[in-house]
C-alpha cells in the first residue's frame, strides 16, 4: 500500500509536469501585456522597461519556463505582478478560506444526496422518487448566482439570520466562521448534491438487488440494519468516487459562489489574476488545482482499498 | 408419523407485471417432517426459489401470496414483516445457490456470521466469536478462528458454501431450505456439502428443503420427492417410487434426460439421451389446460387441452404417489 501510494505520487509529479508545460505554453497565447496592466498606460517608460526585465519577461520562451519550473520545485512560484508579495503567501493566504467552502459543500451535497437519492430507491417509481428526480433536476438547472442571491434575500434580508456576505477566519471567531460559511456552502453545495443524489439512486437500487442483500434478510435481520450494513454500506464503495470528483471541483474554486458571497477563496484570486495577467498568480494557482485534483484522487483510490477488501494495491513491475 | 414441521397448502404466487399478472406457484402443496428431506425438483422457472422466498416474505413488493403455509403450529402467510423476521433464520435457515454473491464482499464471515446470531438474540462480542468459530467448525472448516477474520473473496466456493450453511444453523432453524445449494460447485464438492447437510440434519432433526434441477442429488437424499411444472405440482412421491414408476410424462421426461453411468453398454450402443423439445410456458400466459400439454409426447386424452388434471393417486403404487395427468396408461420402470 506504501509502495502504491509512492509511485502514485511519482506519477502525480509526471502528471504536474506535463500540466506545468501546459499552463505556461497558454499563458504564452493569452493576448495582453502583465507590466502594462499593472502599471496602466501613463507609466514611465523606464520603470515599464526594469519591471520587464526583472519580471525575465524579454528572456527567449523556453528559458523563462525553464527558470519559473526551476524556482517552482523549490517552493519560489514568483512574485506577483500586481501586488509585490509571493505567490506563495497569496494563496496560503485563500486556503483556508476555500478549505471551509469546499468541506462545507460537500457535506451540505452528502446531507442532500444521501438520505434523499436512498429514499427515492427504496420507493422507485412513488411520490417520493418524483420529488427527488424533480429536486435533483432543478438543483442542476438552477444557476448558482440565483441560488446564492435568493438565499442572501431571504436569511440575510427579510429573515436576518445569517450574515449576507464576507468570511471570518476559524481562528478568530469559530461561531461566526460558521455563520458566514453556511449560505456559501449551501449555494455551492446543491448542485453537487443534486448530482450525487442521481448517484446515490442508482447505486442503492443496484446494491438492493444483490444476492447477499437477500441472504441478510433471510437471516432475521431488521430491515434498519440491512439497510445500513448490506445495501447503504456497499452503495458507499462506488459514491466515494463520484464524490471525490465533485469535491476536487469544489477545492479548485467555485469562482461565482466566491463573488455573490465575497469569499476570499482561490476561485477569486485565479480570476483576478486572469484580469490583470498575473501570471505568476495564475500558473500557481492552476499548479495547485492540478495538485488538488491528484492529491484528492490518490485518496479516493486508496480510500476505496479501505472500504472494499478484494481491492489491493500492489507496485505493478 | 410426527406433526409436520412445515406443511403448505394451496400456495400461490402471482407478480403483477407489465405485461399482466404472471402466475408463478399456482396451487402448490407440500408437507414436511422434521428429519426428512423433501426435494422440490423443476427446470429454471418452473417456480421452485419462487415458492420458498413466498414462505418468508422475502419477495418483491410485485407479489402477491396466497395460501397457507404452516410452520411449527403457525400461520407464515399474511403475517408482518416483524413476525415473518423472527421466523427468518431463527425457525427457517435458508441457504442460497451463489456462494460468492449470497455473502456480502466487503463484511468478514465473522461478521457475516455474527448478524445471524444477533438478529435473534443479544449476544456479546466474546460471544459472537466463540460462537462463529463453533460454527465454522461444525461445517467442517479448519483452523475456524483465523477463517473468521477472512472475507469471502479469500475462501474457495466450497469453504463460502459452508459459510453460508454456518450462516443458516446459527438460528437452530427447525427447517432448512437449500435453494440449488450444491449447483454452483464442483463435483466433488457438491458430493462434501450434500454430506455435510446431511450430517447436521441427522445432528440436528432438521426437516430440510431441497431445491434442485439436478435429478442426481435427489435420487441420493431425498426422501420425498415433489416435480413441479409451470408453478404446479405435477407428480410426487417417495424417492424410490417416482424414480422407479414414474408417472406423469414429463417425470418420464425429465428422468429419460438423465444418463445412465452403470449402463453395461459400450457408449455408442447406449441408448440416446432423451431432450424434451420446447420450453415451460410464459406464466403470463399459461395454457387453459395441463400446462405441460403444448410438449406432452403423449396427450393421452381429449381433456388435457381444456381441463386442468387433479394431483391423484397413481393406479398400483403407494398411496402417497400422486400424479396430475389423466394420462392412465402403463406405468412401467425405465
Amino acid at each position: 500500500m506504501t509502495r502504491y501510494a509512492l509511485r502514485r505520487l511519482a506519477q502525480s509529479v509526471a502528471v504536474l509536469l506535463g500540466v506545468s508545460v501546459l499552463v505556461f505554453a497558454i499563458m504564452q497565447l493569452v493576448p495582453g501585456d502583465p507590466i502594462r496592466a499593472a502599471l496602466g498606460q501613463q507609466a514611465d517608460p523606464d520603470t515599464y522597461q526594469a519591471l520587464r526585465e526583472r519580471a525575465g519577461l524579454d528572456d527567449p520562451v523556453p528559458q523563462q519556463f525553464v527558470t519559473w519550473i526551476g524556482n517552482a520545485a523549490i517552493g519560489d512560484f514568483g512574485v506577483s505582478f500586481r501586488t509585490g508579495e509571493t505567490v506563495l503567501s497569496l494563496i496560503a493566504e485563500r486556503v483556508p478560506a476555500t478549505l471551509a467552502l469546499a468541506g462545507g459543500a460537500i457535506v451540505v451535497a452528502l446531507l442532500i444526496a444521501i438520505p434523499l437519492g436512498t429514499l427515492s430507491a427504496l420507493n422507485p417509481r412513488k411520490p417520493v422518487d418524483w420529488f427527488a428526480s424533480l429536486s435533483s433536476q432543478a438543483g442542476l438547472s438552477v444557476p448558482d448566482f440565483w441560488l446564492g442571491i435568493m438565499l442572501i434575500l431571504v436569511f440575510a434580508g427579510t429573515l436576518g439570520w445569517l450574515p449576507s456576505s464576507g468570511y471570518v477566519a476559524l481562528t478568530e471567531d469559530p461561531v461566526e466562521w460558521a455563520r458566514h460559511l453556511i449560505l456559501p456552502a449551501i449555494t455551492a453545495g446543491v448542485s453537487s448534491g443534486a448530482i450525487l443524489t442521481r448517484f446515490v439512486r442508482s447505486s442503492v437500487l443496484e446494491s438492493l438487488g444483490q444476492d447477499h442483500v437477500r441472504t441478510a434478510r433471510a437471516k432475521g435481520m431488521r430491515a434498519r440494519d440491512v439497510l445500513t450494513w448490506h445495501v447503504l454500506r456497499n452503495a458507499l464503495v462506488p459514491l466515494v468516487t463520484v464524490a471525490g470528483v465533485q469535491l476536487a471541483y469544489l477545492l479548485s474554486g467555485v469562482v461565482v459562489v466566491e463573488y455573490v458571497f465575497a469569499w476570499p477563496g482561490l476561485g477569486q484570486l485565479a480570476f483576478q489574476a486572469v484580469e490583470s495577467r498575473d501570471y505568476p498568480v495564475l500558473q500557481g494557482a492552476v499548479l495547485l488545482f492540478a495538485v488538488i485534483f491528484l492529491l484528492v484522487n490518490l485518496v479516493v483510490d486508496l480510500a476505496y482499498a479501505r472500504l472494499d477488501p478484494r481491492i489491493t494495491y500492489r507496485s505493478a513491475r | 408419523m410426527t406433526a409436520p414441521a412445515l406443511t403448505v397448502d394451496d400456495l400461490h404466487v402471482t407478480f403483477r407485471t407489465r405485461k399482466g399478472p404472471a402466475r408463478v406457484v399456482n396451487g402448490l402443496s407440500f408437507e414436511l417432517h422434521p428429519g426428512r428431506t423433501l426435494a422440490v425438483v423443476g427446470e429454471s422457472g418452473s417456480g421452485k426459489s419462487v415458492s420458498s422466498l413466498a414462505l418468508l416474505g422475502l419477495l418483491p413488493g410485485t407479489a402477491d401470496v396466497r395460501g397457507s403455509a404452516i410452520f411449527d403450529g403457525d400461520e407464515l402467510i399474511g403475517r408482518s414483516e416483524e413476525e415473518l423476521r423472527k421466523v427468518r433464520g431463527a425457525g427457517v435457515g435458508m441457504v442460497f445457490q451463489d456462494p460468492m454473491t449470497s455473502l456480502n464482499p466487503v463484511l468478514t464471515i465473522e461478521r457475516q456470521i455474527g448478524e445471524a446470531l444477533r438478529a435473534h438474540e443479544k449476544v456479546s462480542d466474546d460471544g459472537v466469536r466463540a460462537r462463529a468459530a463453533e460454527l465454522l467448525t461444525e461445517v467442517g472448516i479448519p483452523d475456524a478462528k483465523a477463517r473468521l477474520r477472512a472475507y469471502p473473496h479469500q475462501l474457495s466456493g466450497g469453504m463460502r458454501q459452508r459459510v453460508m450453511i454456518a450462516i443458516a444453523l446459527a438460528g437452530n432453524p427447525k427447517v432448512l431450505i437449500a435453494d440449488e445449494a450444491t449447483t454452483a460447485l464442483d463435483v466433488t464438492v457438491q458430493a462434501q456439502i450434500l454430506e455435510l447437510i446431511e450430517r447436521l440434519q441427522d445432528e440436528h432433526g432438521m426437516g430440510v428443503v431441497w431445491i434442485t434441477h439436478d435429478l442426481g442429488v435427489v435420487a441420493g437424499i431425498a426422501d420425498h420427492v415433489v416435480v413441479m411444472y409451470a408453478g404446479r405440482c405435477v407428480e410426487e412421491g417417495a424417492v424410490d417410487e417416482l424414480f422407479g414408476r414414474p408417472a406423469h410424462p414429463y417425470t418420464r421426461g425429465l428422468l429419460g434426460a438423465l444418463p445412465v453411468v452403470d449402463d453395461p453398454r459400450p457408449a455408442r450402443e447406449r441408448d440416446e439421451l432423451v431432450t424434451m423439445p420446447g420450453l415451460p410456458p410464459d406464466p403470463a400466459a399459461l395454457p387453459p389446460g395441463c400446462a405441460f400439454y403444448p410438449r406432452c409426447p403423449v396427450r393421452a386424452d381429449a381433456r388435457c387441452a381444456t381441463s386442468l388434471p387433479p394431483l391423484s393417486p397413481v393406479p398400483g403404487s403407494a398411496a402417497e404417489h400422486r400424479a396430475a395427468t389423466f394420462y392412465a396408461g402403463e406405468v412401467t420402470g425405465r
